[in-house]
């Protein structure tokens, strides 16, 4: 037994709602790969785990118009498998496809790895590529914030006591628009990063790059973006001097520490390399989007 | 061996069924009635003085049943290593001193696992911290801190073989180098665990103790004197093992401690130790720091070597202080070097203690001694192949005696290189190396190779025996004690191939002391080699009394008297009519119509088998990795291992040996390390933090034998657990500094970390101007 | 605290157990139930050795609450033999000798279960990435995942032939 815990498995979201705002040392969960392991190492010491995988909107991945629907209790390796969703959003699929094992990709969600608010988590940064945005269930109904917004530094959210995020939305990108994610960890897999970067790359039909997001994990309290290696991008065509620059770009707006995973001047030399390979990678199947061919 | 053999062939495990449908029990499956449960208190101080522990608060909690310190245990220091000086004891509780972090000093029993551990952790203990001391070299130094102040110095252990004065000479040059063995932990994937139940046969005063052990009588004779009882009163019992690696070796503390707590309650008392209490607890490997000096002339021949080597022991002396005589043993490796100047000490500091582990000495020495070839093959800018060729020892100079004194049975170790070359197509790979760096490739290509010999069955003497029962079955008992080697397997085959029953005939009993009458047990890569050749030599004794019954009531010469080709007894050879079963041989050898001079007795035989000597093991392995040069990130692609155990029984159990063996060696190459800070807190205690290798970090691997039969035992056979593990991390670590060569850069310490290896790209690189 | 009382299918037979709401399912599954096929080799889902497959999702039941479990399917080593017959993974495992101590082979039987599952003809790199999550520290992995192509294919074979029968 980890520790003396009360367990409920709330059918609605206002049920869940009412359970936390009750019992102020209640924690909500859906795959719990980061707070078993939490618990087990004596923080926190939850009094009772509210289970968000019995309501049925937190689960599940919709399209409706240009937009996704993808429930925040949704495990991972669904999204992974959804052809439709990862044929749109490839780096994203391939961020969410990296966490753990697929042991931990069964249980994990995006909700999870954005709540535990890890500098190093993986979706993060492909969501904030991607413009995602996560819809919270407050007391007062539901407001929308960007995914970006809810990290506010490590183990720290926007989210209020009683707030649990149900789902996150995306826009379908534009014609021409694919995204990456790269990271580095000491081994293939299992690891955690210890330099993430995403990138979303928008071509006019000549090449041109007409819009690029580049966004880093594990650099930073919280994920970075990089606007001065967007802003390299944006209007010419992807040279290697323009990766060069977003190299360069990514590496200056590191804020890393030292710590077991990595130094700074390591961290910020990979964030470079990571950024350049994701955009070139982006880029690459953003040139071969066919779904704008016809357009 | 003879055709029809089921020896040399691949036969599935006995063993296997069991452990695939999940019905086999390991001693964290037990569960007696009335079972209580037990969690250690731990230091959190690498280096203190107790002050005062207050299990006050413990006893109060839910489900306690109790809460004990050393001073309520009573019991002496231990040494939990027979050559262990008395002034470096262990108490099984901390009692006046805390040495590492994770040293047990306090244990509380509950009613269930949960309410054990919760109790612990209201257990409070005042420390005095003293000083952390981490390093081994510092710790040998004068003024530095004393962990037993008693023994007046740190220095645990010492070996020491001296050249000849004016021996270090004939040399055109001297290569030099410093190189770390980091500190790994073994980490099986079943952590330790005891369970005790009071009472051992009819004995009510004796205890049963289930232990993750590869030596059950060394679990025995440990918790026999701790608590001041008779060896015959404890039962020591390993059922299903999940892994040992040599840290599963030697006794720990809190089976000494369970088994006190099993006769004080009356209760049968478990404890399983966490994964993060595991990489804290379990004794560590390798460890050292050596300096190594290798003079040669320019022609490349090897003239002497000087070696001085640090061993980090840990806080307690253990296994881990003996294994440098091993290194001594070895450190010549595979070449001819006419003088050899060896000194190694064994430094005490506030770590984990040391203990053997996978290889344990000899991937030491092998991987100095590869490394100062490499970096003699990088001065002279010959081929490493071409000036390990040079200096091999060869075939006709067996056995050979090294300066350091091991005798070496027999090797053929050009061969091996040759085919290890030849699976690895070496020179199609030097070719695209050369190839990949002229187009500027910015994967980095690297190949290693090494050349390797080790030491098995050094503690050469091993219980077995074989009986005939009254139905029929065949038993065979062996003092060694298996987990994951298939030792039921291998020992049915030796019983198979003499006596001609099928396996579902032959029972093989081992690991349980009350069933088996002494033994060593699996260590040093020794169980086939000798407890093999024990079971085989009985095997041929009782198929030698069978036939000489069969002979008498059959009327027949021995001579004439073969295995039933049906495996049901013995019979006339072309006469399948005149045959005796088993059942009746077994009944005949007890009754009274005998052949003259044969006493009746048991249809069985038992030997304590001695070898005499060690045998060594060889082999070459080649290595290809990847390096990314942007990154530092370093990837096994391909590795190629041509091993020589001897004569081969079973090759699907050696294939199984040797995979593990390289994974582990290239692992600790590329990923493992145990780190401590410097107030010697352990920053590596669970598999987040600690990288073990999974399915992804290595390729399939290609391996293939020579075979060349010891002439030390029946079987012809030398040990192969350990092997994998000696030939790869030496090639590995040699294949990444290959690919960093036209850096410049000769040696660089493992793991071959992403950053550790970037940081050396980026440092080695000419400065913008 | 009250215990929780849990409903579910373990390896097909309807079952019950009374847990605590901390309480995972692996502790539940040994203690409760003496199911001790899975093992605990960490704690953190980090090794998978506690691998099971709940509602067909191959999971680390260290990382399980026990209550979760409610009118789940539970599928553990111990259920995928019928009978005494061996599952085709563990008759491939016995066959090239996957396992030494034996174990982490519960847990890597179920990730390779669950691997199959969803990729009947993997290759050897997708095998590789499908057991990552499992830790072994005898064999070196290679056994087993010529093991699992091995089954994968027998299976294979046997599905083609029955498939056949069926047309016929």
């Amino acid at each position: 037994m980890l520790a003396p815990m009360k367990y409920a498995a709330p059918a609605t979201v206002e049920e869940a709602r009412a359970l936390l705002a009750a019992d102020g040392g209640a924690r909500v969960f859906a795959g719990a790969t980061d707070l078993i392991p939490q618990i087990r190492a004596g923080r926190p010491e939850p009094s009772m785990m509210i289970d968000l995988k019995r309501i049925d909107r937190l689960s599940g991945i919709a399209r409706a118009g240009s937009t996704w629907t993808i429930g925040a209790a949704t495990p991972t390796a669904d999204i992974v498998a959804h052809a439709g969703f990862a044929a749109e959003f490839p780096g994203l699929a391939e961020a969410s496809g990296l966490i753990g094992s697929d042991q931990i990709q069964n249980r994990c969600t995006w909700g999870g790895n954005l709540v535990n608010a890890s500098p190093a988590a993986d979706t993060p940064p492909a969501l904030i590529v991607n413009d995602a945005k996560a819809v919270i269930a407050s007391a007062g109904g539901e407001r929308t914030v960007a995914a970006a917004e809810v990290a506010t530094g490590p183990g720290a959210t926007c989210l209020g006591a009683d707030e649990i995020i149900v789902e996150f939305t995306l826009a379908s990108p534009p014609p021409r628009t694919a995204d990456a994610y790269l990271r580095l960890i000491p081994r293939t897999e299992m690891d955690i990063a210890v330099v993430g970067a995403a990138a979303r790359v928008t071509l006019a039909p000549d090449g041109a790059v007409t819009a690029a997001a580049v966004a880093l994990g594990a650099v930073a309290p919280t994920v970075v973006r990089v606007p001065d290696a967007e802003a390299a991008l944006i209007g010419g065509p992807l040279t290697d001097d323009a990766l060069e620059a977003v190299a360069q770009a990514a590496s200056a707006a590191c804020r890393p520490i030292d710590d077991k995973r990595g130094t700074v001047a390591y961290r910020r030399r990979v964030a470079g390399v990571l950024a350049r390979r994701a955009v070139a990678i982006a880029a690459d199947r953003a040139a071969a989007d066919q779904r704008g061919a016809s357009s | 061996m003879p055709s029809g053999s089921i020896l040399g062939n691949a036969v599935p495990r006995l063993e296997d069924p069991d452990l695939l449908t999940g019905a086999a029990r390991f001693v964290a499956d037990l569960a007696p009635p009335g079972l209580a449960h037990a969690a250690f208190v731990r230091s959190t101080m690498a280096h203190a003085a107790i002050a005062g522990i207050d299990v006050g608060g413990a006893e109060q909690a839910p489900g306690v049943i109790g809460a004990f310190t050393a001073e309520g245990l009573g019991l002496d220091p231990q040494p939990f290593f027979y050559i262990i000086p008395p002034v470096f004891g262990r108490p099984p509780l901390a009692a006046e001193v805390v040495r590492f972090v994770g040293e047990p000093l306090a244990v509380v029993v509950a009613e269930t696992p949960a309410q054990a551990a919760d109790a612990a952790e209201l257990v409070e203990v005042d420390y005095e911290p003293r000083p952390a001391l981490i390093d081994p070299e510092a710790a040998l130094e004068p003024g530095a801190p004393l962990l037993f102040p008693a023994n007046g110095s740190n220095l645990a252990s010492e070996y020491s073989s001296k050249a000849e004065p004016g021996a270090l000479g004939g040399h055109d040059l001297v290569v030099s180098g410093r190189f770390v063995n980091q500190r790994v932990a073994a980490a099986p994937i079943e952590p330790t665990a005891v369970l005790v139940e009071p009472g051992a046969g009819g004995d009510d005063g004796g205890v049963t103790v289930w232990c993750t052990s590869q030596t059950p009588f060394g679990a025995r004779d440990a918790v026999a004197a701790a608590l001041g009882l008779d060896p015959g009163r404890v039962r020591a019992i390993a059922p299903a093992v999940g892994g040992g690696f040599g840290a599963k070796a030697a006794p720990y503390p809190e089976f000494v401690v369970t088994a006190w707590l099993a006769r004080r309650l009356g209760r049968p008392v478990k404890w399983v130790e966490t994964r993060s209490e595991n990489l804290v607890n379990m004794v560590h490997g390798r460890d050292y720091v050596q300096y190594y000096e290798l003079g040669l002339t320019r022609d490349g021949d090897f003239r002497w070597l000087r070696a001085r080597a640090t061993a980090n022991v840990g806080a307690y002396p253990a296994v881990g202080a003996f294994l440098p005589s091993f290194t001594m043993s070895m450190a010549s490796g595979p070449y001819q070097i006419p003088a050899v100047d060896f000194h190694a000490s064994g430094a005490v500091t506030t770590t984990t203690p040391l203990g053997a582990f996978r290889g344990a000495g000899r991937p030491e020495a092998t991987a100095a001694i590869e490394r100062i070839v490499d970096l003699a093959a990088a001065e002279l800018d010959m081929d490493p192949v071409e000036l390990r060729r040079r200096n091999l020892l060869s075939p006709d100079q067996f056995p050979y005696e090294t300066p350091t004194g091991a005798v070496m049975d027999c090797g053929d170790y050009q061969r091996a290189l040759d085919q290890a070359l030849e699976t690895a197509g070496y020179d199609d790979l030097r070719a695209e190396q050369r190839r990949r760096r002229l187009r500027g490739d910015p994967k980095l290509m690297g190949v290693g190779v090494s050349v390797y010999v080790e030491v098995t069955g050094g503690l050469s003497q091993e219980y077995g025996s074989v009986e005939v029962t009254a139905d029929g079955t065949v038993v065979a008992r062996a003092g060694t004690s298996s987990h994951g080697q298939g030792h039921a397997t291998s020992f049915t085959q030796l019983v198979g191939e003499v006596l001609g029953v099928p396996p579902d005939r032959v029972r093989v009993v081992h690991s349980d002391t009350f069933e088996v009458p002494r033994g060593i047990g699996t260590i040093a890569s020794r169980s086939l080699q000798i407890a093999g050749s024990a079971v085989f030599k009985t095997a041929h004794e009782v198929l030698e009394r069978a036939r000489r019954i069969a002979a008498h009531r059959l009327e027949a010469s021995v001579e004439d008297i073969v295995t039933a080709d049906d495996g049901s007894g013995l019979t006339v050879a072309g006469v399948p009519a005149r045959a005796m079963s088993w059942p009746e041989l077994a009944a005949a050898s007890t009754g009274g119509d005998l052949p003259d001079g044969m006493a009746p007795g048991e249809l069985a035989a038992e030997i304590d088998f001695d070898q005499g000597a060690a045998t060594y093991p060889f082999g070459a392995h080649v290595a290809v990795v990847e390096v990314d040069s942007e990154t530092g990130d370093a990837r096994l692609v391909r590795h190629v291992a041509v091993d020589d155990c001897g004569r081969i029984l079973n090759p699907m159990l050696v294939r199984g040996q040797v995979h593990g063996g390289i994974t582990q060696g290239a692992a600790q190459a590329l990923y493992e390390q145990v780190l401590y800070d410097e107030d010697g807190n352990p920053r590596t205690a669970n598999f987040a933090d600690y990288c073990l290798p999974g399915p992804t970090e290595v390729p399939a691997y290609e391996t293939a034998h020579t075979e060349t039969p010891t002439p030390l035992n029946p079987l012809g056979a030398k040990g192969i657990g350990e092997s994998g593990t000696i030939g790869s991390l030496p090639a590995v670590q040699s294949a990444v500094i290959d690919a960093l060569s036209p850096l410049g850069i000769r040696h660089l310490d493992m793991p071959y970390t992403p950053e550790k290896v970037w940081r050396a790209i980026t440092e080695s690189a000419p400065s913008p101007a | 605290m009250s215990r929780v009382h849990v409903t579910c299918t373990v390896n097909g037979d309807e079952t019950e157990f009374l847990c605590d709401g901390g309480q995972t399912l692996l502790n539940a599954l040994r203690d409760e139930l003496g199911l001790t096929g899975a093992k605990e080799g960490c704690g953190t889902g980090d090794c998978g050795s506690c691998s099971v497959i709940i509602d067909g999702r191959l999971t680390c039941s260290c990382l399980v609450l026990a209550p979760e479990a409610q009118g789940a399917a539970v599928l553990t080593v111990e259920g995928l033999a019928s009978g005494d017959d061996l599952h085709p993974l563990q008759q491939s495992f016995l066959e090239g000798a996957a396992l030494q101590c034996g174990v982490c082979t519960p847990g890597i039987l179920m990730a390779a279960a669950a691997l199959l599952d969803r990729n009947p003809d993997p290759t050897e790199t997708e095998v590789r990435y499908g057991l990552a999550g499992n830790l072994c520290r005898c064999t070196g992995y290679d056994k087993i995942v010529r093991s699992v192509l091995a089954a994968a294919d027998s299976q294979r074979t046997t599905s083609q032939r029955t498939n056949t029968e069926e047309t016929a």
